[in-house]
């Protein structure tokens, strides 16, 4: 079809000619100011979410022989001037270069995120785990003055009101409460508005190292967040006994509820089977992961891996009991990490050549496997490998 | 030539970046790029959430198409073999509007489809359609001559061929949509693609925004199967497989310049690199706000103070439980607006009480995006001021998030009957803030420079040779000569590539 467009008057080719002129002109009577080195939004983003954050042991708590509360505050010899802010039920990343190589763990936080803000610290509940170099390390060895480097505060267990219920039934194991303590302590503090009930397993009354922070938040929290402790090797008056079951989480639930779950690998497999005949769907259901491990026959293989960084090429030995990245920080290579289960995407690596075995929770984009790119906390080399990772 | 020297070196891998770094390796220059995310792609990524892996940011590529019928995108990508590489999907359709009162208006692809559906909605629109797309098609032709002539654009040609571009290519849409006789409503109904732009009618030039119109309803709009992370993770694997470098993780601290020019990059960790050409996907306000601040050409100065940021990006990701036909989801796009007037949408859009929002629904078209019986749907939007910076403050973020989120979730469910709360399994909402974390991009702006009056894609082309440079140093992306949109940042690679391999000829 033939168009033909009149406009208003026939200096209108002369206007399209003069754009370029009419631009040229702005330019030239723009002000040479400096720009702005920084807006609001750029702030708030730099606070919640720090490259790299400098703490020091301030202060250590031995609540039982072998649980220790620590409190992190900012090494005042890095000009950082505020912890980064979180959502209870967050965790943080703990990197520490000790003799043999660097140890990087995930803890949760136990603090109010309130007063964390206020009083600029964190503070993370450790227990003594068989065989954990960390927990041993942090245990055994850690001081006041020690110095860590601490990723900024991540985490998927954490409540958001418009996907989760009012109600929330917590389930926990031992000091995997650390991250509902820290939403007792939200709400308490008029910061977030749920009810929680937290229902913990201990082995004996001895365990409940709990006491002051459980009447601290239910006084102030207004019938909001109740606790309930299940005692499973004594007898006792004062609570639940034997295992959590699905009739202990009726007995206190309200329906409709959220269950969040926390705690080691054999209390997450005990409890999804106790709770499955209560058909909660799924989207109601948060669990914490912990990792699975390679449990194949060639356990103690040694392998070699060529390690890619940036131009460097370094060589090291890794083994298939152990994951990428622990071998990787066995070998003083550092990379970044947050949740160590193979989730959030942070150790993302490229495999170049090998095979790996993937834990269950190895949750890569999809297109990631096209390319080959994994995550490192999650896959344990089953022959030699070739990769290419990025440093922190 | 050693480890740290390079022909060119690319700061930020996003769309705008990949593209560049392609076409020099493609001229046998050595090249390296500096990423400081740990995945390429800049808002061409994607994301996972339980069992939902998120798209970042795409709803629509433009410029696309298919073998017999593309745009200049799917030339540029079949030039890298990049077409068989990623798997795309069209899409049939090309939006759904509502108006204020939830009246709803589906808008097919194809250029009768779309003047035909114009008509039944607004009776006696067809003149003015037809006259439309005619001219819309001359302005496609007109900017194929501009961009083919370097600058040097013969006046006599344009005004023998393209009479009509010439005559419109000055005004806004408002202008020349009214000199078409127009009917209003239909007007509105056509200038739905607005936010996608992100400046409305009577800022807006009408070759710019016709231009994207037109590439939509003729190429039909695509996304890539397994998210804008795929087309990302192609060209980066491509990148690598032509001998490029892409350094992950390396954020860029100072640009080194001196001597009247660039001589390299210094990153965050202390380590430098070395070229005389760098080629920038971080804007200019980045540059000259943060990474390269002493001995600033004033003209570089002059060019930045005279362009704005674009909107600030707001999404929701929302993983649901229930499958899109249980919920009622049937189209792929749902513009939802407070009034059908762009201009007094835009003005609404300066502050946080405005809930008009672009939503997509990925299922629509990519039924194997989530699992069976789930649905992936995910919100758009732009605030147009610092109306979200004023009121951020450190304590407040994460409820200021939650309770914005709420509100244009509702809004959605109340405009179109979808009730969508009871299904939300993930939610993860994107605030100006989370936008700036990711790429960089400042104040979480999320389109580049504004490109009201001047600043729109023709004038930003017609200068490009006259606006002066800082030596060695060229910009790529939404802040580039094509502005923002994934067509674009790409396009404006390739351009800006094909500059630096002219810089280098000068060099010797
Ligand atoms: C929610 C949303 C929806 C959108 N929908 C669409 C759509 O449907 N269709 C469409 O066409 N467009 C859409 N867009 C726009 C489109 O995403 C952008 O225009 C385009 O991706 C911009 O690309 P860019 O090249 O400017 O790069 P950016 O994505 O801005 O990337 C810049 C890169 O540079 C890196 N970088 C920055 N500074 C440094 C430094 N100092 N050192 C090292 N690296 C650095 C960043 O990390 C980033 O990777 C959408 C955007 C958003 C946010
Ligand atoms: S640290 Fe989260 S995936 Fe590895």
């Amino acid at each position: 079809m033939k168009v033909k467009v009149s406009l208003f008057s026939l200096s209108d080719k002369l206007h399209f000619k003069h754009l370029k002129r009419d631009r040229l002109k702005k330019i030239s009577l723009s002000p040479s100011t400096p720009l702005k080195a920084s807006y609001k939004s750029e702030e708030i983003a730099n606070i919640y979410h720090p490259y790299k954050q400098h703490l020091i042991i301030t202060k250590i708590e031995e609540l039982s022989s072998d649980i220790k509360l620590f409190t992190l505050s900012l090494d005042k010899k890095y000009p950082c001037k505020d912890i980064a802010p979180f959502k209870a039920g967050s965790h943080i990343n703990l990197i520490k270069e000790i003799d043999n190589g660097i140890i990087s763990r995930a803890y949760t936080l136990f603090s109010s995120p309130k007063e964390a803000l206020k009083e600029n610290n964190y503070r993370i509940l450790v227990k003594r785990k068989e065989g954990g170099i960390f927990s041993s390390y942090l245990i055994d060895k850690c001081q006041v003055g020690d110095t860590f480097i601490v990723s900024e505060p991540a985490g998927f267990l954490t409540y958001n009101r418009l996907r989760d219920e009012n109600d929330v039934i917590a389930l926990a194991s031992s000091t995997a409460i650390s991250g509902f303590i820290s939403m007792g302590y939200a709400i308490a503090d008029k910061i977030e508005d749920f009810n929680l009930t937290i229902i913990c397993g201990l082995r004996t009354e001895k365990d409940n190292i709990y006491t002051p922070y459980v009447e601290d938040i239910e006084k102030r929290s207004q019938g909001k967040v109740k606790f309930v402790f299940v005692i499973s090797d004594e007898k006792s008056e004062n609570y639940e006994q034997g295992f959590i079951t699905k009739e202990i989480i009726q007995k206190y639930a309200r329906t409709p509820y959220s269950i969040f779950i926390s705690g080691s690998q054999d209390f997450i497999s005990y409890i999804t089977k106790e709770i499955a005949p209560l058909n909660i769907i799924k989207k109601d259901i948060r669990i914490e992961r912990s990792i699975d491990k390679y449990m194949g026959p060639d356990i103690n293989k040694e392998v070699n891996i060529k390690v890619h960084d940036r131009d460097e090429i370094i060589n090291i030995k890794g083994t298939s009991k152990e994951t990428l990245m622990t071998a990787l920080e066995r070998n003083k290579i550092l990379i970044r990490s947050n949740c160590h289960v193979g989730g959030c995407g942070c150790c993302r690596v490229r495999l170049i050549t090998g095979e790996v075995y993937k834990t269950i929770f190895h949750g890569v984009r999809e297109a990631d496997q096209k390319y080959n790119y994994l995550h490192a906390c999650a896959i344990y080399p089953l022959s030699d490998l070739e990769v290419e990772i990025y440093h922190y | 030539m050693d480890k740290t020297n390079f022909d060119c070196i690319v700061i930020g891998a996003g769309n705008g970046g990949l593209m560049a770094a392609l076409r020099l390796l493609k001229n046998n220059k050595k090249v390296l790029v500096l990423e400081r995310e740990l995945v390429p792609g800049g808002y061409a990524t994607s994301f996972k959430r339980g069992r939902f892996e998120f798209e970042a940011s795409l709803h629509e590529l433009c410029e696309y198409g298919d073998k017999d019928n593309h745009g200049e995108l799917y030339d540029i990508l079949e030039e890298y073999d990049l077409n068989k590489e990623i798997e795309f999907i069209k899409i049939p359709e090309a939006f759904t509007v509502y108006d204020k009162n939830g009246k709803q208006y589906s808008f097919p692809t194809g250029i009768d489809n779309f003047i035909n559906k114009m008509e039944e909605y607004v009776p006696s629109s067809r003149p003015s359609m037809e006259k439309y797309f005619a001219l819309a098609k001359e302005c496609t032709l007109a900017m194929k001559y501009l961009n083919a002539s370097h600058g040097k654009a013969d006046t006599k040609v344009l005004m023998k061929e393209y009479p009509n571009f010439m005559n419109v290519a000055a005004y806004n849409i408002k202008t020349v949509l009214d000199a078409l006789k127009m009917p209003i409503l239909a007007q509105e109904l056509l200038t739905t693609y607005w936010s996608y732009l992100g400046t409305p009618s009577k800022k807006m030039s009408f070759v710019h925004y016709t231009l994207m119109l037109y590439y939509y309803v003729v190429y039909s709009p695509y996304i890539p199967k397994l998210r804008s992370h795929a087309i990302s993770l192609a060209l980066a694997n491509k990148i690598t497989s032509l001998g490029g470098e892409i350094y992950y993780g390396c954020e860029v601290k100072e640009i080194i310049y001196h001597s009247g020019e660039v001589q390299g990059v210094k990153l965050v960790d202390g380590k430098a690199y070395y070229s005389h050409h760098i080629i920038s996907n971080a804007s200019p306000h980045s540059v000259f706000g943060n990474l390269l601040t002493e001995d600033i050409p004033e003209e570089q100065l002059k060019i930045a103070n005279s362009r704005e940021l674009s909107g600030r990006g707001f999404a929701i990701y929302l993983g649901l439980n229930k499958s899109k036909e249980e919920l009622g989801l049937n189209n792929y796009s749902y513009f939802i607006y407070d009034t059908l007037d762009s201009d007094k949408q835009y003005e609404m859009m300066k502050s946080l009480d405005s809930t008009a929002q672009v939503v997509v629904c990925l299922n629509s078209v990519n039924p194997t995006c989530s699992p069976t019986s789930t649905t992936i749907l995910y919100f758009t939007s732009l605030l147009f001021s610092d109306a979200f910076d004023k009121e951020v403050t450190k304590e407040n973020y994460y409820e200021l998030k939650d309770r914005i989120a709420k509100n244009y979730i509702e809004r959605f469910e109340k405009t179109t009957g979808i009730k969508i709360q009871d299904a939300i399994e993930e939610i993860e909402v994107a605030t100006p803030s989370t936008f700036y974390y990711y790429t960089a991009s400042r104040d979480g702006s999320i389109y580049g420079y504004s490109t009201e009056g001047l600043d729109n894609m023709l004038p930003r082309l017609m200068t490009m040779y006259d606006e002066k440079i800082c030596k060695g140093l060229r910009f790529v992306g939404g802040h580039s000569i094509r502005s923002s949109g994934y067509n674009s940042a790409y396009i404006s690679g390739d351009i800006m590539a094909k500059l630096t391999l002219g810089d280098m000829k000068e060099d010797k």
